[in-house]
């Protein structure tokens, strides 16, 4: 075998360690994950009472990678009836993600996709549209900020405190859905009967509250106006 | 490299491609880009940029028209101008994740930072200590070419472009008083001593 065979041979050696390697280390990860999480279930009123305890624990969590929230919310979740505290930390979730999509989506969030991302977490948590609907009843009681709006059957999440949706805004999302997230000023023209100015109106409104995005590039002699909310799909 | 890069999800969004005019959204879309920038050039080792965003240098030897383009979509038909392109990579200069190869000409291109300057020198300084070679003489081409036998270089400084090590090497290690460069007769750098 010559000097070059050699080497390769090393390398690939080496490559096969180090994957190796990797695959134990995310094993105990995962591992060491799922203990706690069983720990956290079995000690939690230990945890809830002691508070030196509970920020020791919040500091394991966090060093790999469990957020304390989502362990919350799933130790809340695993008995039959779901408790209030699960309520309580699947609200703040729900705020998180609102907060943290809004310069993207301008307040306004399919349930769709606030499900899918709840349940994107680390820990694997199951909710529905019943639990969401029941924190924003919650939340609403603070301070009417949360509304879900039913658009041509699908759902939206509105968070902001801005005025209500107008019924052109309405109807923008509607034609929306239709067309597959984007309308056009002819598109409006010809199913609503708008003229430019109104289109223009709503429109333009609409960009600076962030509910639409332009598109200069998908049509010659048109712009095309799209929904945020496609991104997620 | 057998997988090519995944681009997040807002990469196939038409209105990505077109510079917004809403602020707010404007500034989550640069913000956008420029992880999708970063992460672009980590993957695939890229040190620096065409202004038009074309990977100028880069240490692994996969042919640039192998690569998925960063600024266009040909699936959705879309791509950016120039001119948010150019935006784009100022958003990155001024956030500190990229700096132009020469200030008084820009057309030459970028950096891009994915890992700073301290930690590139970090590494550096790291493989000349663990390896009993402070204090000697080094050439340029002996830190960054392959051909270590002996397999001493980390990876990520094989084949790292030599103009970029000398601004690692003067910008950080020789202000920390940790690295002096020898020039020699033809003015050209002709080694580097780390201490």
């Amino acid at each position: 075998m010559n000097h070059d065979e050699n080497r390769d041979a090393y390398i690939q050696l080496g490559k096969l360690l180090n994957q190796k390697h990797s695959d134990q280390l995310s094993t105990q990860l995962q591992v060491f994950q799922n203990a706690l999480i069983n720990f956290a279930i079995e000690h939690g009123d230990e945890i809830k009472s002691n508070s030196e305890f509970k920020l020791k624990f919040t500091k394991i969590c966090q060093s790999i990678n469990i957020d304390p929230l989502d362990l919350l919310i799933y130790t809340n979740s695993t008995q039959k009836k779901r408790s209030q505290n699960f309520y309580i930390g699947l609200s703040v979730k729900i705020i998180e993600i609102c907060q943290s999509t809004r310069d993207l989506n301008g307040g306004l969030i399919s349930l769709k996709e606030l499900i899918s991302i709840i349940n994107e977490s680390e820990i694997k948590i199951d909710v529905d549209k019943k639990d969401i609907e029941k924190c924003l009843g919650q939340l609403n009681k603070l301070g009417k900020g949360f509304e879900i709006l039913n658009i041509n059957d699908k759902l939206l999440l509105k968070f902001t405190s801005l005025d209500n949706l107008s019924n052109d805004q309405i109807k923008i999302y509607e034609l929306c859905n239709f067309m597959g997230g984007v309308v056009t000023y002819k598109l409006l023209r010809d199913n609503y009967e708008w003229d430019n100015i109104r289109c223009k109106t709503v429109i333009d409104e609409m960009i600076m509250n962030g509910f639409l995005w332009i598109d200069q590039q998908g049509d010659a002699n048109e712009w095309q106006y799209w929904e945020p909310s496609w991104i997620s799909h | 490299m057998s997988k090519s890069f995944e681009f997040p999800k807002i990469h196939s969004f038409p209105p990505f491609y077109t510079k917004q005019p809403n602020q707010t959204i404007l500034n989550q879309q640069l913000e956008s880009w420029m992880n999708i920038v970063l992460t672009y050039c980590e993957f695939y080792k890229i040190t620096s940029l065409s202004i038009d965003g074309i990977p100028k240098f880069k240490s692994t030897t996969e042919e640039n028209n192998a690569l998925p383009p960063i600024f266009s979509n040909d699936e959705i038909k879309r791509n950016c101008n120039s001119e948010f392109k150019h935006l784009i990579l100022q958003h990155l200069i001024h956030q500190h994740k990229a700096e132009f190869i020469n200030q008084k000409k820009p057309e030459l291109g970028i950096y891009i930072y994915w890992r700073s300057l301290v930690g590139w020198s970090d590494l550096l300084y790291q493989y000349v200590d663990k390896t009993g070679q402070r204090g000697a003489i080094l050439t340029i081409y002996e830190l960054t070419q392959p051909d270590d036998s002996e397999g001493y270089i980390p990876q990520e400084l094989k084949n790292l472009d030599t103009e970029f090590l000398i601004k690692i090497i003067k910008e950080v290690l020789v202000k920390q008083g940790k690295a002096q460069l020898l020039i020699n007769e033809d003015n050209e750098i002709g080694g580097v001593k780390i201490v």
